[in-house]
């Protein structure tokens, strides 16, 4: 299925140069650059879908939506480059979750400091 | 499409913070995001910009307007301070190198250009592909709703934006012009995707190896040297008794097959012929990435021992 062929792209080479060159500090790009980022997307895609899939199953949904995405781009460091993306409802519903937890579990030495 | 009625037609958009702009539908497809959905039919009556509030908006609708022939009034209310970035992802930071803490810095400093084009448009990958692509990891029963087809465009778009950007200031580091793929590969290991090197640096040798007879200037035209790739291996086995000859220089050297069969013969040589050079056709042959391929095996290539056929 996923047969790296190289003569049909699964991502148009033309399209992700103009994404590339919309960079104005972006001078010449190797021919082979824009190949090899096609080949980079389709994995990102995966890696993406996939996590945000993860969260649909979770919530017991067979539908893949936006905040499944939210999700896997708060809880995925590596996905940090993308948190303007997605709209900060999403976010805050992760972070509400996220503070509650902060509540339940209070480090001792926090307590110490108020004290003194 | 350019027919009165779909002219006057009105596109209606609300920004995030829930203020509605009617714009002529021209007019808003300049924008590839609301082209792409109005096309794919996710534009009933609203077109939700979750990422865009008012203000942006208007500025760039106003943007739209004035550098489109269709001018006319639309519902835009105030227009913000000059100098607010009219990209319509607020905080795209195409072009700001970003720390490797992933905190992408907030793209309004020191003038960063944002993501579009002369003519404003942004640019994403076409939807179907990016969907059949997500087809491939999800489960036969899921369905994606639109919201999200459209923020996993945009985040493939932000992807190739931010790795582009950290190769480019490696290339602009050491001098260079050019943007290579192994800044690329680079690029993506210092930014955190160390997974994806490996397969990436496999595949971009792979990619090489079958492209490696591309630039050679005596090659052309003549596709019985090893960079064919699109061999078809029903060819080779279709032939008729010549293919059980052990793989030799030249076909005129087989003995005539009988007169009944001398349609397939011309097709068989080649592949032989390309078998024997070898070069980078025995892991093409069998990495299964060339299946059927085009029909381009048939070309000119069989040409020049074909009158020892023909009577």
């Amino acid at each position: 299925m996923a047969k790296a062929d190289f003569k049909n792209h699964s991502l148009p080479s033309a399209r992700i140069k103009k994404i590339m060159k919309a960079d104005e500090d972006v001078r010449r790009i190797a021919a082979e650059t824009p190949v090899l980022f096609s080949r980079a997307c389709e994995m990102f895609i995966l890696e993406l879908t996939c996590r945000s899939w993860a969260y649909a199953e979770e919530n017991k949904r067979r539908r893949l939506q936006k905040n499944d995405i939210a999700q896997a781009i708060t809880r995925t460091d590596v996905f940090d480059f993308l948190v303007y993306i997605v709209p900060e409802e999403d976010l805050r519903e992760e972070m509400n979750a996220n503070d509650s937890l902060l509540y339940y579990y209070v480090p001792p030495h926090v307590g110490l400091w108020a004290r003194s | 499409m350019a027919s009165p009625v779909e002219k006057e037609k009105k596109i209606v958009l609300r920004s995030s913070d829930g203020e509605v702009f009617e714009v002529e539908e021209a007019t808003a497809r300049q924008s590839k995001t609301i082209s792409n959905m109005i096309d794919d039919g996710c534009a009933e009556d609203t077109i939700p910009l979750s990422q865009v509030d008012a203000k942006t908006l208007a500025k760039v609708i106003e943007y739209c307007r004035t550098a489109s022939p269709f001018a006319n009034g639309i519902n835009a209310s105030q227009a913000g301070p000059a100098g607010v970035n009219t990209n319509l992802q607020a905080g795209w930071a195409a072009g700001t190198p970003v720390s490797p803490g992933g905190t992408a810095s907030t793209a309004t400093a020191s003038g960063t250009q944002p993501p579009l084009d002369r003519r404003g448009q942004e640019h994403f990958m076409p939807i179907t592909n990016v969907i059949r692509i997500m087809r491939m990891i999800l489960p036969m029963h899921a369905k994606i709703s639109d919201d999200a087809k459209v923020t996993i465009l945009e985040c493939v778009s932000e992807y190739i934006s931010f790795i582009t950007s950290e190769a480019n200031v490696r290339c602009q580091l050491e001098q260079r012009k050019t943007i290579a793929a192994e800044d690329v590969i680079w690029a993506m290991g210092k930014l955190g995707f160390d997974d994806y090197v490996g397969p990436l640096r496999r595949f971009l040798q792979r990619y090489r190896e079958s492209h490696e007879g591309d630039h050679s200037i005596g090659l052309r035209g003549g596709e019985h040297f090893p960079i064919v790739k699109h061999r078809r291996h029903p060819q080779i086995t279709a032939a008729p008794s010549v293919c059980s000859q052990p793989p030799l220089m030249c076909s005129s050297m087989l003995p005539p097959p009988p007169s009944s069969s001398l349609m397939m013969p011309p097709t068989a040589p080649p592949p032989r012929f390309n078998h024997l050079s070898g070069e980078g056709s025995g892991p093409d042959y069998f990495l299964g990435m060339y299946e059927g391929g085009d029909d381009e095996g048939t070309s000119n290539s069989h040409a020049p021992p074909m009158p020892d056929f023909f009577p």
